[in-house]
């Protein structure tokens, strides 16, 4: 049952996430983020973070778009256009 | 295995069927507690491929230390595999490997092998591209003290083809697997394969395949697959290094059968196909067990129970599988199971470490891990049914197949079966002979060829004209005087060999052939033609009208008549030995033959 939650809820699921896959605890990632400004947010981090977010949210995205989401608001968009939000 | 880091393993003891997302976990949490902790002599690999292993690499690592020993991984440049192969002062030799694993990329490799509607030429090229990967697998041999690995290629899931994908020569699958093939018979000492291929069908083809990944960042393959495939990995480096395990330890009851045979007795434990389904399942896990004793694994029983309880269903149980005279050890008391399987390590005289310990109780199973942490435990849970792939998955007891397939097999018979294979698909003669590509040579019979021309005079029954037998000093004398040519075949598949020896002299204006033989090897390759061709030049250059021989029948030469008939011979008298003069006046056109001159380049080359 798809369930519209904040961004805010998105964000801070996503900055579990994205701390995980880098490795890194406490971090504190806001919509304006960008991958440049994160350490340790290279190519190869980014396959392992959008793979984690297709696996959590149930969606694939299309090949054009791997490349392009390089900011946490553009993910934050593209999960609430095409995820499966769960009830938490 | 090194302590400290392998306990730290064990407490993050993901199954190699665990995602993407839970391998990258283990490998970042293995990284890190390394960098503390450098490991003396780690296991060098290096990895050359065109496709991206960076996310592959950390789980590799993390795979290898858990079943072997730690690793230091060099990866070269994406799409250098050549250069780095065949430039001696490449990054990849500096790194001094001891492993150097080739990916090979399907897509290159469908390139080099095109579709096309004859099989044999599919085979043909396929065969050719492989030879191009063991050759330059080869030349990292010579270069470097080290053993070469080349991976499988997988074949695509949504071949051009569809149905037939695998089973037309024009399918991608089928290319593929022609080239697997290829490798396999050709692979050599010091190259192993990596059946890559094998783990993509487990894992699921369909799931295999990420397209978007490929055109995105060109991962060759679903990163849920990592795990398998690191596995996968380690325990074959782990066999190759002889580190695969040697003891298989086995519990009895509900291990090997169903129910106790304390309680139950011989007659209550259910095991063959009498004992139902279950029984049936555990005679299945025998079964296997039985067959990795044949490929050398040893067999061994720890169980709590009375000894002589404990061996009966062995000597008395119809439905065992199993026998007496499988195990090397059998212990068999009220003993903990740590002990016994002390005892069973010494008296085998094996390492703990060479053990593996199979168990449905997980008490026994936990007790095993805690006292003998050397000791692989394999807890068995539920259904039988599911024994033997437990087991089987974990890859405990693989070992590299070494092949009794005698390597002094001269080229030519391996030539002729391929030969016999490509000829039972041809459409017509025609189109198969031009396919053969036969390319003949001819020359006078000298010093280094009289040998094996006077052999086949004598050896020759079937194709043999006239049936003289010259000694071999007769022949010498007659290589001088007269004419003694030889001729020898060869198609794409490979060398005849000398095929066909001819004895002629000049008369008068006549060419006689005083022994013409054929080796049944060349039969159905026009090469009688060609001779023929070969002989007319001959009497043309003796100014001959006519060329004659004398056939003497034998019970087996019968053949000889309908040739000879065939080349535009003409039986011309029947003596009263029944010896059948044939003649062919030069007038007539020379028949038309398949084969073409072998080059000149290519006859100084040419072996005997």
């Amino acid at each position: 049952m798809l369930q519209t939650q904040d961004r805010a809820v998105i964000l801070n699921r996503l900055n579990q996430i994205i701390g995980q896959q880098l490795g890194l605890t406490n971090i504190h990632l806001s919509e304006s983020t960008t991958a440049k400004e994160v350490p340790g947010w290279d190519s190869l981090a980014h396959v392992t973070i959008i793979l984690a977010i297709e696996k959590e949210y149930q969606f694939k995205l299309r090949t054009s778009e791997i490349g392009k989401l390089q900011d946490v608001a553009g993910l934050v968009d593209m999960i609430l256009q095409r995820g499966v939000i769960k009830a938490s | 295995m090194s302590g400290t880091v392998v306990e730290s393993i064990e407490t993050h003891s993901i199954a190699p069927t665990a995602c993407f997302q839970e391998q990258w976990q283990a490998a970042l949490q293995y990284q890190r507690q390394c960098l503390d902790k450098p490991s003396l002599n780690p296991i060098r690999i290096a990895f050359l491929a065109a496709s991206t292993l960076d996310h592959l690499v950390p789980v590799i690592r993390y795979w290898m230390a858990r079943e072997t020993f730690p690793t230091e991984i060099y990866v070269a440049p994406f799409r250098t595999i050549e250069t780095e192969i065949l430039d001696s002062n490449s990054a990849l030799y500096e790194f001094k490997p001891d492993y150097v694993v080739l990916l090979l990329e399907t897509n290159d490799l469908l390139a080099q092998v095109p579709a096309h509607p004859y099989r044999q030429i599919v085979r043909e090229s396929a065969a050719r591209e492989a030879g191009r990967w063991i050759a330059l697998a080869k030349s990292v041999l010579e270069k470097t003290a080290t053993h070469v690995l080349i991976a499988t290629p997988v074949p695509p899931s949504d071949g051009p083809m569809g149905l037939q994908d695998a089973l037309s020569p024009e399918g991608s699958a089928y290319r593929v697997q022609r080239i697997t093939e290829a490798l396999v018979e050709q692979v050599p000492a010091g190259i192993t394969l990596w059946d890559l291929t094998s783990i993509a069908y487990a894992f699921g083809l369909h799931a295999w395949h990420q397209p978007a990944l490929w055109f995105h960042s060109k991962h060759a393959f679903n990163l849920d697959a990592y795990g398998i495939v690191a596995h996968h990995f380690s325990r074959l480096i782990a066999g190759l290094r002889g580190q695969a395990k040697k003891v298989c330890v086995l519990d009895l009851d509900q291990t090997l059968w169903g129910g106790v045979i304390g309680d139950d007795g011989l007659n209550g434990i259910r095991i063959g196909v009498d004992a139902g389904a279950e029984g049936e399942a555990y005679a299945a896990f025998q079964g296997y067990l039985k067959e990795l004793r044949q490929q050398g694994v040893l067999l061994a029983v720890c169980s709590k129970n009375e000894h002589e309880t404990a061996k009966e269903p062995f000597l008395k149980h119809e439905g065992m599988v199993l026998k007496w005279q499988d195990f090397a050890a059998f212990e068999a008391n009220w003993n903990n199971k740590a002990d016994n399987l002390l005892k069973i390590a010494q008296k085998l005289n094996v390492g703990l470490q060479s053990l593996v310990f199979v168990d449905d109780n997980p008490v026994e199973c936990d007790y095993v891990k805690r006292a003998l942490p050397e000791v692989t435990v394999v807890h068995l849970a539920d259904d039988p049914a599911h024994y033997i792939s437990t087991l089987s998955r974990l890859r405990l007891f693989d070992k590299p197949h070494v092949t009794q397939e005698d390597r002094h097999r001269t080229g030519m018979i391996a030539a002729e079966l391929e030969r016999e294979a490509a000829q039972r698909l041809a459409i017509n003669t025609d189109i198969f002979l031009d396919s053969l590509d036969l390319r003949g040579e001819k020359g006078s019979v000298d010093g280094a060829t009289i040998e094996r021309s006077w052999q086949l005079l004598h050896k020759t029954n079937q194709f043999n004209v006239t049936t003289r037998t010259p000694t071999l000093q007769e022949m010498t004398q007659k290589s001088h005087e007269g004419i003694v040519r030889w001729y020898r075949l060869r198609d794409r598949f490979g060398e005849y060999g000398i095929v066909s020896v001819v004895i002629a002299e000049s008369q008068d204006q006549r060419l006689v052939i005083e022994a013409w033989v054929m080796s049944c090897r060349a039969f159905q390759r026009t090469l009688e033609a060609f001779v023929m061709r070969d002989l007319i030049e001959l009497a043309q250059s003796r100014h001959c009208t006519v060329i004659e021989v004398l056939y003497r029948p034998t019970t087996r030469n019968g053949l000889v008549v309908g040739a000879l008939r065939q080349l535009g011979f003409q039986e011309v008298q029947v003596l009263a030995n029944h010896d059948t003069l044939f003649t062919f006046a030069l007038s007539q056109p020379a028949p038309p033959t398949a084969i073409r001159n072998k080059e000149h380049e290519m006859a100084l080359i040419s072996q005997e």
